[in-house]
């Protein structure tokens, strides 16, 4: 397992996403953003992403806020957002657990370690942990198969897992 | 032209153009094959995969017909036995997740989807899914969803967006998970225009007011001309047992191509309100009573006859939505057989701009372009409101064009639409310059570009110094519109290679629609650069007809043809037409009818479809003008407010009822076809003319004779457009106006005087709501649903607030018609904004 140290997520409560607005820095982004595509539709992924990582979270009002940006209508956007696994409509924990639950991991022991887990934090796929700790989350290939079984925390892999290694990392995740 | 390459089907060699798709190129040969997503007005989708066919060159396999265009070379086959297998398979996964109740299934006979399952035998063979559980949505007062009827075939969604331009419902989720649904679940909050529940293959979308219980193959199916505003589209009007069961649109059908909006698809209620009148009223000892057709007519008889007698005036209004059989036979019974020159339509948009504005710019009292140019435009000014809310397939073909077809417009006027997102540019100058801006850019484009109307434009030399005045600082000042913004849009005119202007005209539109057109004309013709080609103007008349009542003459200054009443050569040929003295000279203006009304010097007043008391702006004093006549008759479906101060009151066929032509806004004339039959035989306008005139022994034409004299008239009020210009009056204006602007144009309805009778739409646009921006509200300080009190020139109306985030603040909305508390009101002069303070009533 690679030694690596996550950052929790900076999660904004719903209350203060109900409605929002872009600051000046990220108007540039977004105008940033904007100069890649031929259209402003093409652009709604990467502007979801940046609110996403602004926000840590994608709130009903983000979408709007985003559809009004781009011209596009609030459920065209939901059905983007709803598409995608990547975008979360819920406010996560401050860790999510992304455990891969495609066929080379669960060959190396992904479902034991997916039992160990929903053990551990008292919760099930999709669901959050009673103190805000852990989003338990389950997720396609993540391109790492070489180093099965992997569990993405936030933006980082954890790879060759095993529940030892698994409650190691869930101490240091706090 | 596009290429053609040579592709083999089913064995036999064809030709097909690149470009098209296998599914166009076999449709076209006659051969049969599924769909149930496709739709021919959107882009291909290739979702229920139905249209499989079998390519056998190349790499071969199964594709989609509908989403691949032909090759050069391709070898395809249609019905192998892999193919129909695929198909089955298909059919049959799409079963599984849709609710099985074809036997009470409202869609049962209609179900697209029950045709193909018959077609390809699919079993009821189980497979190990469980079919998905969603509850079904029946919070909006129109359209009930049952998802577990879907099959998201994606139709509803995809022309909600790309057709509508609305995208209220979207696909959520994904896999097995995937369903339509509404941002966040919220209950559909839409324009209720009714093309979901019409492209639905199946049953999972239907209407509430169309719940019938009359299976799809008693039903009786007829298509009219909807007469509903000026669009003309058409619509297939499912009866049974004279009770309307259902309103669709043919997807072949031109104009619209199976488009419709809430008026077109809902309205038809109004048929069998309460308040139509179904028997004559006469006035006796000061009170309206029940009466025979034959005492009716009578009286009105009599006082034609006194009328005639005595050489009193007599003025007829009558209703821009008048078949042009029905208006030929009222402008005639008034000219020819009571001697009167006083015809006339009441002050409905798009009479001015036609008759003043196409009349004297171009020498026709028409529309110069047509649908098709609409959407072969590549770039189309819409002028004065959005067309979303008086002229819906117009706003369609705009939203098309722009979403499909990368073509642009451009908005300019000040009040709430919905077309803004789709819009290249939206200007929103002050309310009523639109014709300052479109002289402004003119005046820019005649310094800068070199370009000129060219000595092909008569008047051209009084034109050029007198546009000069339109410079970009006194524009900018007039219109609150950026100078930068007018050189813009300039700019993007200067780009465009088929530009044209849409002027959308309307009671409660503020501003001068003759001015607006003219301005259009000249800006056109200048793009034109002086090679003669006519400038493509559609005026957006607010009623079905107001083309083609202009067209037979039912107007003070047009005699039928198009010829102008007073000129001695079309006074002979008129008649020489019609073989007796007819009073052929100009009428009084509306102005005049209204005055001497009023004051006393009309002998009778014949009121046909029009309500000058309950539905025209106070300062033309439509109250006064009724009471001012002798002898007042009204015609019509409802009781009015005109109708309860008349003499006579003679009930009408409206809607669906009637037949005749009417002239659209693009000038095409379309049938009116009777749907239905009328309640207690009620006559129709015409037949109710004709009677008098036999009554009066005035000779009228009917029969064959009828429909050839109408359709010389249509005939020759074509002319020949041929640009005229004139000095230009120098630009105006006070400092715009501040505060509240009551926006009385359209929301759904017209001037209400059909619609307003229609319960569902009276549900969905209230007459008694006040549309208000949700910041607007909270200034003022109301809640959703509280009453509020709107005052403006010393009169107030109370009406309920209703936040609305698509009305613009400052702009809030009110239905124009609607009895006491109706906008009209408080609207002294549909030529100025009306400025109005709100506040909560307690």
């Amino acid at each position: 397992m690679t030694p690596v140290h996550t950052e929790p997520l900076q999660v904004t409560p719903p209350a203060e996403v109900a409605e929002v607005h872009f600051d000046d820095d990220m108007e540039k982004r977004i105008r940033e953003i904007l100069k890649r595509y031929p259209t402003k539709q093409a652009a709604v992924l990467p502007l979801l992403w940046m609110c996403q990582e602004r926000w840590g979270w994608t709130s009903p009002g983000i979408m709007n806020a985003v559809a009004e940006r781009l011209e596009l209508a609030p459920a065209f956007v939901e059905g983007v957002v709803t598409f995608y696994t990547m975008y979360q409509t819920e406010p996560p924990g401050k860790y999510l657990l992304q455990v891969c639950t495609t066929l080379s991991c669960q060959l190396c022991g992904t479902s034991g370690l997916v039992d160990h887990l929903k053990e551990r934090l008292g919760i099930d796929f999709g669901e959050t942990t009673r103190d805000g700790r852990f989003t338990l989350l389950d997720v396609q290939c993540l391109g790492a198969c070489g180093e099965a079984p992997i569990i993405q925390v936030n933006n980082d892999y954890y790879t060759e897992l095993t529940p030892e290694k698994l409650d190691q990392l869930l101490d240091e995740l706090v | 032209m596009t290429a053609k390459v040579p592709i083999t089907v089913n064995g036999e060699q064809f030709e097909a153009s690149s470009g098209t798709s296998i599914l166009e190129l076999l449709r076209g040969l006659g051969i049969h094959v599924p769909t149930l997503c496709h739709d021919d007005r959107l882009t291909p989708y290739g979702g229920c995969r139905l249209c499989l066919v079998e390519r056998r060159d190349g790499r071969g396999g199964l594709l989609p017909a509908c989403s691949t265009p032909v090759q050069r070379g391709m070898v395809i086959e249609t019905d192998t036995t892999e193919v129909i297998e695929a198909r089955r398979r298909q059919l049959q996964l799409l079963v599984l997740d849709h609710r099985m109740e074809c036997p009470v299934c409202e869609k049962n006979g209609d179900c697209r989807l029950q045709d193909l399952v018959f077609e390809y035998g699919v079993s009821d063979q189980v497979l190990p899914f469980e079919r998905r559980r969603v509850p079904l949505d029946d919070r909006s007062p129109v359209i009930v969803r049952d998802p577990e009827k879907c099959i998201l075939c994606g139709l509803c969604v995809r022309l909600c967006d790309e057709v509508q331009g609305v995208a209220e419902v979207g696909i959520v989720n994904r896999g097995l998970e995937a369903r339509v649904a509404t941002l966040l679940d919220r209950p559909l909050d839409c324009e209720f225009c009714g093309q979901c529940v019409n492209s639905c293959p199946v049953g999972a979308l239907s209407a509430r007011p169309y719940h019938s219980e009359v299976p799809a193959w008693l039903r009786t199916r007829a298509t009219t001309t909807c007469s509903l505003c000026s669009c003309g589209c058409q619509v297939t009007v499912e009866t049974h047992d004279g009770a309307v069961q259902r309103v669709t649109s043919n997807i072949e059908a031109a104009p619209n191509y199976g488009k419709l909006c809430a008026k077109g698809w809902l309205g038809w209620d109004a048929l069998s309100s309460p308040q139509r009148l179904t028997v004559p009223l006469v006035r006796r000892d000061g009170r309206l009573v029940d009466a025979t057709w034959d005492e009716a007519l009578g009286e009105v008889e009599r006082a034609m006859a006194e009328a005639r007698a005595s050489g009193q005036a007599v003025v007829a209004v009558g209703s821009s939505r008048l078949a042009c059989e029905d208006a030929y036979l009222l402008q005639r019974l008034v000219r020819a057989g009571l001697a009167s020159p006083h015809v006339g339509v009441g002050p409905v948009g798009g009479v001015e701009a036609l008759v003043e504005g196409m009349g004297r710019g171009l020498g026709v009292a028409r529309s110069t372009a047509t649908f098709g140019d609409l959407r072969e435009a590549d770039l189309v000014l819409v002028l004065r409101a959005d067309p979303t809310r008086t002229h819906p397939l117009v706003k369609n073909e705009l939203v098309q064009g722009a979403r499909q077809r990368g073509r642009d417009f451009i908005l300019v006027h000040d009040l709430s639409g919905g077309l803004e997102r789709h819009a290249a540019m939206f200007l929103s100058p002050v309310v009523g310059t639109e014709d300052v801006v479109m002289r402004a850019v003119a005046a820019w484009i005649a310094e800068h570009s070199g370009r000129s109307q060219g000595d092909l434009a008569a008047g051209l030399s009084d034109w050029t110094p007198s546009i000069r005045a339109y410079g970009l600082e006194v524009a900018s000042r007039l219109t609150g519109v950026a100078p930068e913004q007018i050189e813009a849009l300039a700019e993007r005119l200067l780009a465009a290679k088929a530009p044209m202007a849409v002027v959308v005209t309307g009671l409660g539109i503020p501003g001068d629609e003759t001015q607006v057109t003219r301005a259009a004309i000249e800006l056109l013709s200048l793009l034109g650069g002086g090679n003669g080609a006519v400038p493509k103007v559609m005026v957006l008349g607010e009623k079905a007809n107001v083309q083609g009542v202009l067209n037979v003459g039912l107007h003070p200054d047009l005699l039928p043809g198009g010829r102008r009443a007073g000129d001695s050569q079309a006074a002979a040929a008129l008649e020489a037409t019609w073989g007796v003295s007819a009073a052929a000279g100009p009428g009084w203006s509306p102005a005049d009818v209204r005055e001497h009304t009023a004051a006393g010097e009309t002998e009778l007043l014949y009121l046909v479809g029009e309500d000058p008391v309950g539905s025209w702006p106070r300062r033309l004093g439509g109250r006064a003008m009724v009471r001012g006549a002798r002898f007042v008759v009204v015609q019509g479906g409802f009781l009015t407010e005109s109708a309860r101060m008349a003499d006579v009151v003679l009930p009408v066929a409206i809607l669906g009822e009637r037949e005749g032509t009417v002239v659209g806004a693009d000038g095409c004339p379309r049938r009116l076809t009777p749907v239905l039959q009328p309640p207690a035989g009620l006559p129709q306008d015409g037949s109710i003319f004709a009677e008098l005139g036999r009554r009066l022994g005035v000779e009228l034409p009917s029969g064959q004779r009828l429909v050839d004299e109408v359709g010389a008239a249509l005939a020759d009020a074509e002319g020949q457009p041929a640009v005229r210009l004139a000095a230009v009056p120098p630009p105006a204006g006070g400092p715009p106006p501040t505060g509240m602007l009551l926006d009385a144009s359209p929301r759904l309805f017209h001037s209400g005087l059909v619609t307003g009778f229609s319960p569902t739409l009276q549900e969905l646009a209230p007459t008694v709501a006040l549309h208000l921006a949700p910041s607007d509200a909270e200034a003022i300080g109301v809640h959703n649903g509280e009453r509020v009190c709107v005052r403006a020139g010393g009169r107030e109306i109370l009406l309920r607030a209703r936040l609305d985030r698509r009305v613009r603040p400052g702009r809030p909305v009110a239905q124009w018609y609607g009895g006491e508390d109706a906008a009209a009101r408080l609207v002294e002069s549909s030529a100025e904004p009306t400025v109005v303070e709100i506040r909560r009533s307690k």
